[in-house]
């Protein structure tokens, strides 16, 4: 069997010493990274990638690999534990993370982020190494009506992050898409809501504004509780730390469905695992047999997104590898690194270099399963920092959160913007309005808008290209069921009131 | 304390060559340099700053630290604004690109490499194609103009933002052609290749190492380039020129300083790079595999180039309408 010489030569590469300890050190240093706010996967591969250069190629990649792995795990952490996401792809994470941190199961929490980011993983690299190429073919038929089509979709599905309130959900949405048309519009070639501001030219980051909004808020409204607010306390055996049976008799599918649809965005190019997180969170919302308990601390709220950032991550090397098309903003780094090694990415990478790709491959394996033991091994000292007592842990999370927003990309503007939203985020959140809808649509806006208007440039205006084309049509009727279907039992629920 | 340690070391060492007689070249880096690049880790001028001061740092020709910081925001406006108001500064340079001479035709920036910074050397020369995947109908660069004039407005060609390189480009193959296309605005390189090779647009604008895998793999062609000569490494695409269409278009690479850089910080930096691209890692690494047209320019004839680039960039904004008025 060809494929199974392949993957051994995959192992006997990566099962080197050196590579090995590559692996680890990407893992744990991806972790770290991660759990930093602020410091996500682009600018932690971006930071190793000049260390890398001394290396092999394939003890680099190696490296980066098990990095971005690492800190798609970090960032959970921080999210679930003082609701501050450490990367974009954790936003969706503080959702139920925290509050099962809140509810005394943080490490539960961790515990099933962990297993379910070896699943999708795992699952990822062998459909990395059997389909790649029809994949790669699979992804480049998403042409700009079809991202709209996508992007539309996961706004519809914005009332399923928001609970019973739709109308609230909305404003929320509207005010992220408003927020999301700020900075230099790509297609008219012109600054929108700029004021003058160079920072504000390139839109407003939606890090900032996501560790503002969840973290800052957090603690603003926590300090108003001065100092009732939930702490763990008591001593927390180890068994509480760990998924339970049940938890993962309840996860399972949660687990299966975010990393298929983690993997399916993940290789579009430009979508990425943020997109990916937000999508598969809704997606399970909707299946769900218990979406009531959904925002308030579901074990399947945490599963779900965090499979699917994994596979999300996993898939975005099936463009750079087989197309030389970056899927996200770290595999473009990525890429940058492979050319300065001087591979080329592309159809032909798996023909000329096998020893690399494979390498990579197998080492996405081992990656994958450290990634699960050095994570549940920290998973009782992440907790016991729930025990300090809020009026220590509060000013480190503000901490946390200003060097965060300020490391993204030195920037004290940013530091400034996270500082505005925290206090919006307290609002938001006394008031009932979804700091998650907002976030999402900072996510999606400028993604949508992009692919609409580069659409109704092909089609010259004309709105009938998302429907005859087969992909963009099947998205948007499914986006349209979405808005119709809770309007039409929100109806006939008034109407019933009416009749009573 | 042990960098310290180090820098003292190095500050020291400065200090005894400059007694043994060698001022002039001594005073010259005294302290850390940084290296701003104004765009996000990964793009073009990020690889080209970080590869220069690998370069340096190997061969131990610059006595400090290089400080590689990326300072990105506003297409390159937050960071060039940055080394602008360095003025006088001669221990920071930046990655140039053709924003330095553009950033002050749209009023993004309050000056250009003739009042507001200092040219250091133009290292090279990124040229710009348009091609198309190979299930297209079009195989050469008159089937595309022939199916261009026939249907006017009706073809669409992808490239990257609006008002930019690559939409100047197309501008001006307009021109040179007497047609009109649709263009149609991407975010990055990366999505016009993905969009090209989906068959959703008929032909890209690209620089030539964006395109290289697809080439090798027989799944795109290039139909010409805007050079005034054939690519070394890739001399089957023909010039537009040569084809009747005459037009040249190509975005430049280099480095900048602020304006008022001291003479001998200029002279040390064109010394240097002279060095860096003049090693074979540099022609084999940067050169060759981002198949580039190296140069050497400084001084006046980088100036003059620039200036002969604000030409060409007011006459072709203009026309576009991006100039404020």
């Amino acid at each position: 069997m060809d494929f199974l010489s392949n993957l051994a030569l995959g192992f006997s590469v990566a099962l080197t010493p050196f590579n090995l300890l590559m692996a680890v050190a990407g893992v744990t240093i991806g972790i770290l990274i991660g759990a930093l706010p602020g410091v996500g996967p682009p600018s932690g591969v971006a930071m190793l990638l000049p260390l890398t250069f001394g290396m092999e190629p394939t003890s680099g990649i190696i490296m980066l690999a098990a990095l971005y792995a690492g800190t798609m795990y970090g960032g959970t952490i921080t999210a679930v534990l003082i609701n501050t996401p450490g990367e974009s792809a954790s936003v969706v994470t503080c959702l139920d993370g925290y509050q099962m941190a809140l509810k005394g199961r943080a490490g539960k929490a961790l515990g099933i982020a962990a297993i379910g980011s070896f699943v999708a993983g795992t699952v990822g690299v062998v459909l990395l190494m059997l389909v790649s190429p029809a994949l790669a073919k699979w992804s480049l038929s998403f042409g700009p009506p079809e991202t709209f089509a996508l992007m539309l979709l996961g706004l519809t599905t914005v009332t399923l992050l928001t609970g019973e309130e739709a109308l609230k959900g909305y404003i929320s949405m509207a005010l992220g898409l408003m927020l999301a048309v700020v900075g230099f519009d790509i297609i008219a070639g012109i600054p929108r809501y700029g004021f003058g501001v160079p920072e504000l030219m390139d839109g407003i980051d939606f890090l900032p504004v996501a560790i503002g909004l969840f973290g800052l808020g957090e603690v603003l409204v926590g300090a108003e509780a001065s100092g009732k607010a939930q702490v763990v306390t008591g001593r927390i055996r180890l068994r509480e730390l760990l998924p339970s049976l049940a938890d993962l008799a309840r996860s399972k599918w949660a687990i299966v469905r975010g990393t298929v649809l983690g993997f399916a965005v993940g290789v579009l190019p430009g979508a990425g695992p943020t997109v990916a997180s937000f999508l598969s969170y809704t997606v399970e919302k909707t299946v769900s047999r218990r979406p009531q308990e959904f925002g308030k601390g579901a074990i399947e709220g945490v599963a779900a997104p965090e499979s699917a950032n994994n596979a999300a991550a996993t898939a975005a090397m099936v463009p750079m590898l087989t197309l030389g098309i970056p899927g996200s903003a770290t595999t473009a780094i990525m890429l940058g690194g492979l050319m300065m090694w001087g591979l080329r990415p592309g159809p032909m990478l798996f023909e000329k270099n096998p020893q690399f790709v494979w390498g990579l491959i197998a080492s996405q394996y081992i990656a994958n399963v450290m990634l699960l033991v050095l994570s549940t091994l920290f998973i009782p000292l992440f907790v016991r920092a729930l025990r300090i007592p809020y009026s220590i842990l509060m000013p480190l999370i503000i901490v946390f959160c200003v060097t965060g927003a300020y490391s993204l990309k030195n920037s004290l503007f940013d530091v400034g913007t996270m500082l505005v939203f925290g206090v919006a985020g307290y609002f938001m959140k006394k008031l009932g309005y979804s700091p998650a809808a907002l976030v999402l649509a900072l996510v999606l806006g400028p993604l949508a808008e992009r692919a609409l208007r580069q659409s109704l440039i092909l089609s010259d205006a004309g709105l009938g290209i998302f429907f005859t084309r087969p992909i963009a049509a099947t998205l948007v009727v499914a986006a349209l069921i979405a808005i119709a279907v809770p309007a039409y039992r929100g109806l006939q629920a008034a109407l019933r009131r009416r009749g009573a | 304390m042990k960098t310290n340690a180090i820098l003292a070391a190095c500050v020291a060492a400065v200090a005894l060559l400059g007694s043994a007689g060698l001022q002039a070249q001594a005073k010259y880096p005294s302290r850390t340099v940084e290296v701003v690049v104004p765009y996000a880790p990964g793009g073009g001028t990020d690889n080209l700053m970080r590869m220069i001061a690998g370069i340096i740092e190997e061969n131990k020709w610059s006595p400090v630290p290089l400080n590689v910081a990326n300072r990105v925001g506003g297409s390159g406006a937050v960071g060039f604004n940055y080394l602008i108001n360095k003025k006088g500064d001669s221990h920071v340079v930046a990655g140039a690109t053709p924003m330095v001479v553009s950033g002050k035709i749209e009023g993004r920036l309050p000056g250009n490499h003739r009042d507001a910074m200092t040219i250091l050397m133009v290292v090279a020369i990124d040229e710009l194609m348009l091609s198309v995947r190979n299930e297209s109908p079009f195989k050469t660069i008159e089937d595309f103009m022939k199916a261009a004039r026939a249907k006017p407005g009706g073809l669409t060609v992808g490239g990257t933002a609006t008002n930019s390189e690559d939409h100047i480009f197309t501008h001006l193959m307009e021109q040179a052609a007497k047609i009109k296309v649709k263009y149609v605005p991407f975010n990055s390189g990366g999505e016009v290749t993905a969009a090209l090779m989906g068959g959703h647009i008929d032909a890209g604008v690209m620089n030539p190492n964006e395109i290289v895998a697809q080439i090798e793999a027989k799944k795109a062609t290039n139909l010409a380039v805007a050079a005034r000569k054939r690519m070394t490494d890739a001399a089957e695409v023909p010039t537009f020129a040569e084809k009747g269409y005459e037009f040249y278009w190509e975005q430049m690479r280099g480095v900048v300083g602020p304006a008022n850089m001291a003479p001998e910080a200029v002279k040390w930096w064109q010394e240097t790079l002279k060095k860096v691209t003049e090693t074979k890692k540099w022609q084999e690494t940067y050169i060759k595999r981002n198949l580039l047209t190296p140069t050497q320019w400084v001084g006046e004839e980088a100036n003059k180039y620039l200036d002969s680039l604000n030409g060409k960039y007011e006459a072709a904004l203009g026309a576009l309408g991006a100039i404020k008025k």
